[in-house]
């Protein structure tokens, strides 16, 4: 009983066919809402948390006298102007630093034959999973050294650390699936390697380096560890201020609420201006 | 409050005195702070959390009119409380000299030791007056005999309670933890929509939970360690002592298990509970419009924590002595600031202003201007500091600590309290041995 | 294939980054993990004591029960997070501009930081208090008195919501690429011979998507077994040591026991299981 076969019931089927589409309709959107919950429902709460008293920001309600007492704190007491600044500084370095490098060495590792690429491959990943708890003292020697404590170049490049091996990862798999046809014959029309790079590779890969640089900036953005301890009054992040509203044994929720979207609303911002990309250069990267 | 005032603008019209006069040859600096600004232009880094305290925040106020009288400036790194000790240990390893003064928990101290410089080690240049402290905080912050740090912010163990309910039900504030148990249970089966008391159980870090519990254990003749710091909390009176708290939570919200300090803290201000041990510096909180209800405001008794027959009151104290970096480049000018922010009148001034409820100094608690800003509290604290005991402070406490927050835990989940506490003992005798103390 | 210099040019500056900042400090640990050093004890390391450090962890309790709350822990969390991100993935694949929606939401979790996530789900289960606890008591009337966090299971579970919230749409995105790539022809064939949603998509579509799955396993698994933050804001590894993790094992004997001699050891187990884990799963993606 298919619909391409004609049968004296069609307007029956129809209906049928009808209630059916109007059924699955109805499926879609049940589980898009519950997606959207799923999604939504913990970030709507942290918001209504910010403009909360302490009184009220532990009761499940969201009627409430909202204040904006959280934010003033942040800003008069704990400098959090600064701190979002100082976090930008840095992200944006870190990005603009990341980007060209992992380009270069994710194209270097998608089209040439080296030797020991796959335990290179291997290297620059597992490196990302060493406890950083251990290699606090080792940095700390190594900055002291260089004078890098408490500056904003320091944690450029502690960062730095972080996002390159892990942007060498999402681009080299974006890279590999672009044609290499294309790279080819400009190889024969005698395009030297760099401009092939620059003129044919880097354009085709926006989408990719466009992901990779949110994700260069997230994790910059969201470091903590280093950021507290690498740092003192000049190079303070935001994130760290996050946690610097924990007082005497407390957490402040509310306050913690409020810096939390502080910190957030950069981010979103950025997501959400950049979203068709982001998808793009996200599925495309992922199969290789 | 109006006295206070007045005093304020005596120390200011002092200050007035001594910038505007100095060639006076008598004009003398308060607190034995020197002369003729020997250290003037010295930069000081202040390892420090926590700027929103109150009683920081009145210190930050404070370091202009310093750098006026010494030429000394300060500077507040204002670090995470979570990440305070890491901060200490990884700057004075990797970056010796990087800071200059800082304030720790006492508990940290041993594990510190070596960071810091005993403020004994300026006794030619400087005697400040411990008489004045409890002795029990002044006992945290010396280490084998030498005093590493001055207390700069103290707490002591309190029971508060609400009166309108105990009154509404006939009960008397209790004496005893049997009188306690009882109140407890008589409140949480009335009624009224709440429980008898609030606890926190949830494991924390830094040994949080177990400070309650040391409570009640000392209250019961017993304690966590002997005085070779073997362990001693499986002891017949320790175990009878735990049974009971842990029976309290029979009378407490469900959510008890996982509260923290704070969310006691919280629970009690927002009357979910009509009793709970907790620190001195909670007032704050219970008398504060913006994280208490009014009628938690209006009714909240305290009382040394426990009053009572079935052992000696024993609260418990604690404190953040104010100590100088060993590695510093500036342990003189540090000496100044340490003399400065531990004098008796920006101790009396926080608590008299209504600022602040917490005071270092007895002579602080007992004062006028503390009972105009806070009635009897201050003297109430005062007493309970007389009788206070310190929290155990011993190298092995990291790992100590870790263990006996667990035991607690796994009590609260419903584990046998005698197998417990037997089982973390033999952990930390482990734990004692390899680390080689007996 | 191209063989010319260039490829070193290309790879220097990283190269040269990575030594001086990733692999240096590593070899540094290395050779502390053969020492001993309490660093609360001593200024300096106090000597070489050979292979003590590891097998101490192999002998230590807490070592071995970190072990096995890791595994479940990163089980646990790689397979919600691609539940829930293949029934993402599958319902936003219909297009509709609800659907559009959607997507451009699914970044967001990713993007708030642990230690926020941590502290607000703690907040949000406690119970009788927290809206989550209150939902759910609504929903499930039964588990009314189930104190989440004091629960072995549920604290761990809960912990690994707060992962999973934020991989399970990430995963989605990625899922729901390789899910535009398959050819639609299958599916319509498949239901032209009569076969229904859900047998297509157990059958058909499950089985495409595997190697994509592999890699968004992949990288949970290396995120989630390295998870430290989520255990400090949200039960500091209780009830007991029922949600003790290995990298919070290793944070509390580096940072909170100053064991800098047995945290480096430590420290290179679990870049061993690591490395060992992401050999496996590059062998199985290749084949």
């Amino acid at each position: 009983m298919t619909s391409n076969t004609y049968s004296p019931n069609q307007d029956v089927v129809n209906k049928k066919q009808r209630q059916k589409k109007r059924r699955a309709q109805i499926r879609h959107h049940t589980a898009l809402t519950v997606i959207v919950l799923f999604v939504m429902f913990p970030i709507f709460w942290i918001t209504t948390s910010a403009f909360k008293l302490p009184i009220d920001v532990r009761k499940p309600t969201i009627f409430f006298q909202p204040t904006l007492q959280n934010f003033q704190i942040l800003f008069n007491e704990f400098q959090f102007a600064d701190l979002l600044l100082n976090s930008l500084l840095i992200c944006v370095f870190v990005v603009l630093i990341t980007l060209p490098l992992a380009a270069m060495g994710s194209y270097g590792l998608s089209r040439y034959q080296l030797p020991f690429k796959k335990a290179l491959l291997v290297g620059i990943l597992a490196s990302q999973f060493f406890p950083p708890v251990v290699l606090v003292l080792p940095y700390f020697t190594l900055f002291r050294r260089f004078d890098l404590l408490d500056t904003i170049l320091g944690l450029v490049i502690i960062n730095l650390t972080r996002t390159i091996p892990f942007s060498i990862w999402l681009l080299k798999g974006f890279m590999d699936t672009l044609p290499m046809e294309i790279e080819e014959s400009a190889m024969v029309d005698g395009c030297t390697e760099f401009k092939i790079l620059q003129h044919i590779v880097l354009p085709l890969s926006i989408p990719g380096l466009i992901t990779t640089g949110i994700f260069a900036f997230i994790l910059a953005w969201n470091e903590f560890l280093y950021a507290l301890l690498l740092t003192g009054r000049n190079s303070r992040t935001a994130i760290v201020g996050l946690v610097n509203v924990v007082g005497e044994r407390d957490v402040p929720w509310e306050q913690m609420s409020a810096a939390g979207i502080l910190v957030m609303i950069p981010m979103l911002i950025m997501a959400f201006a950049i979203r068709k990309y982001f998808v793009e250069g996200m599925t495309m990267g992922a199969v290789k | 409050m109006n006295q206070l005032i007045k005093m304020d603008q005596l120390r200011k019209l002092c200050l007035v005195f001594i910038l505007v006069v100095p060639s006076f040859a008598f004009a003398q600096l308060p607190y034995g702070l020197l002369e003729d600004k020997p250290y003037d232009g010295t930069e000081l880094t202040f390892l420090i959390c926590c700027p929103a305290a109150k009683q920081f925040v009145a210190w930050a106020d404070s370091v202009d009119e310093f750098t006026d009288l010494t030429g000394i400036e300060v500077f507040f790194t204002n670090d995470p409380l979570g990440g305070l000790r890491e901060k200490i240990v990884t700057e004075s390893i990797g970056s010796p000299g990087s800071w200059d003064v800082t304030i720790y928990f006492e508990t940290w101290g041993p594990s510190l030791a070596n960071f810091l410089e005993p403020i004994d080690n300026f006794s030619d240049q400087w005697s400040p007056d411990l008489s004045d402290y409890p002795n029990a905080t002044i006992g945290m912050a010396t280490l084998d005999d030498t005093l590493y740090g001055i207390p700069a912010r103290s707490h002591v163990m309190m029971l508060y309670y609400r009166q309108d309910v105990l009154d509404e039900l006939g009960l008397s504030v209790p004496t005893t933890w049997g009188e306690l148990t009882a109140a407890a249970q008589t409140i949480t089966e009335a009624d009224n929509d709440m429980y008898g008391i609030t606890m926190n159980w949830a494991k924390q870090g830094g040994g949080i939970s177990l400070i309650p519990w040391t409570n009640v254990l000392r209250s019961f003749g017993a304690d966590q360690y002997d005085a070779d710091f073997r362990p001693v909390m499986n002891s017949p009176e320790a175990v009878a002592a735990t049974e009971m708290y842990a029976n309290l939570l029979n009378y407490a919200p469900p959510a008890a298990v996982t509260y923290n300090e704070g969310d006691a803290r919280t629970s009690y201000a927002s009357g979910e509970a009509a009793m709970v041990l907790a620190w001195s510096w909670a007032y704050e909180v219970f008398q504060n419009p913006e994280a208490a209800e009014q009628v938690v405001i209006d009714n909240t008794g305290f009382t040394p924590i426990i009053p009572g027959a079935e052992g000696p009151s024993a609260p418990v104290a604690m404190t953040w002595p104010m100590a100088i970096s060993a590695s510093s480049n500036n342990k003189e000018a540090a000496l100044e600031w340490v003399k400065w922010m531990t004098n008796p009148d920006l101790d009396l001034e926080a608590v008299g202003s209504g600022q602040t409820v917490v005071a270092n100094r007895l002579s602080s608690l007992y004062s006028d201007a503390a009972a105009g800003s806070w009635d009897s509290f201050s003297e109430a604290m005062g007493d309970a500091y007389s009788s206070a005991t310190p929290l155990p402070v011993y190298l092995e406490f990291p790992e100590g600590s870790d263990i006996l927050e667990t035991a607690l835990s796994n009590i609260a989940g419903g584990a046998d309290v005698a197998e417990t506490l037997n089982s973390a003992a033999t952990d930390i005798d482990d734990v004692m041995q390899r680390s080689g103390r007996y | 294939m191209r063989t010319s210099n260039f490829k070193y040019v290309l790879l220097l500056p990283t190269l040269l980054i990575l030594v001086v900042t990733t692999v240096l400090p590593i070899l540094q640990v290395v050779n502390l993990s053969f020492q001993r050093w309490q660093i609360t004890r001593s200024l300096t390391p106090q000597g070489y004591v050979g292979f003590d450090n590891y097998v101490r962890a192999f002998q230590d309790g807490d070592f071995l029960n970190s072990l096995r709350v890791t595994f479940t822990y990163t089980t646990m969390t790689a397979f919600f997070s691609i539940v829930v991100g293949v029934f993402i993935a599958v319902n936003v694949q219909r297009g509709s501009i609800f659907a559009d929606i959607v997507k451009a939401l699914l970044i967001f979790p990713f993007a708030i930081s642990l230690t926020l996530r941590g502290y607000s789900y703690r907040f949000m289960l406690l119970e009788g208090q927290g809206i989550i606890d209150t939902m759910l008591d609504f929903l499930f009337p039964f588990m009314q008195n189930v104190v989440w966090l004091a629960n072995p299971f549920w604290a761990l579970f809960w912990m690994s919501a707060a992962l999973f919230w934020a991989w399970g749409p990430l995963g989605g995105l990625m899922i729901l690429g390789a899910l535009n790539n398959i050819d639609s022809g299958i599916f319509e064939a498949a239901k032209v011979d009569g076969a229904s949603d859900w047998r297509v998509f157990v059958n058909i579509t499950l089985p495409l998507l595997r190697p994509m799955i592999l890699v968004v396993a992949l990288l949970i698994t290396l995120f989630s077994s390295r998870m430290f933050d989520l255990v400090l804001t949200m039960t500091a590894g209780g009830p007991g040591r029922a949600t003790e993790t290995l990298n919070y094992f290793i944070y509390r004997v580096g940072f909170q026991i100053f064991d800098m001699g047995y945290a480096s050891a430590l420290a290179m187990i679990l870049t061993m299981i690591l490395i060992v884990l992401s050999y496996v799963y590059s062998r199985v993606l290749l084949d």
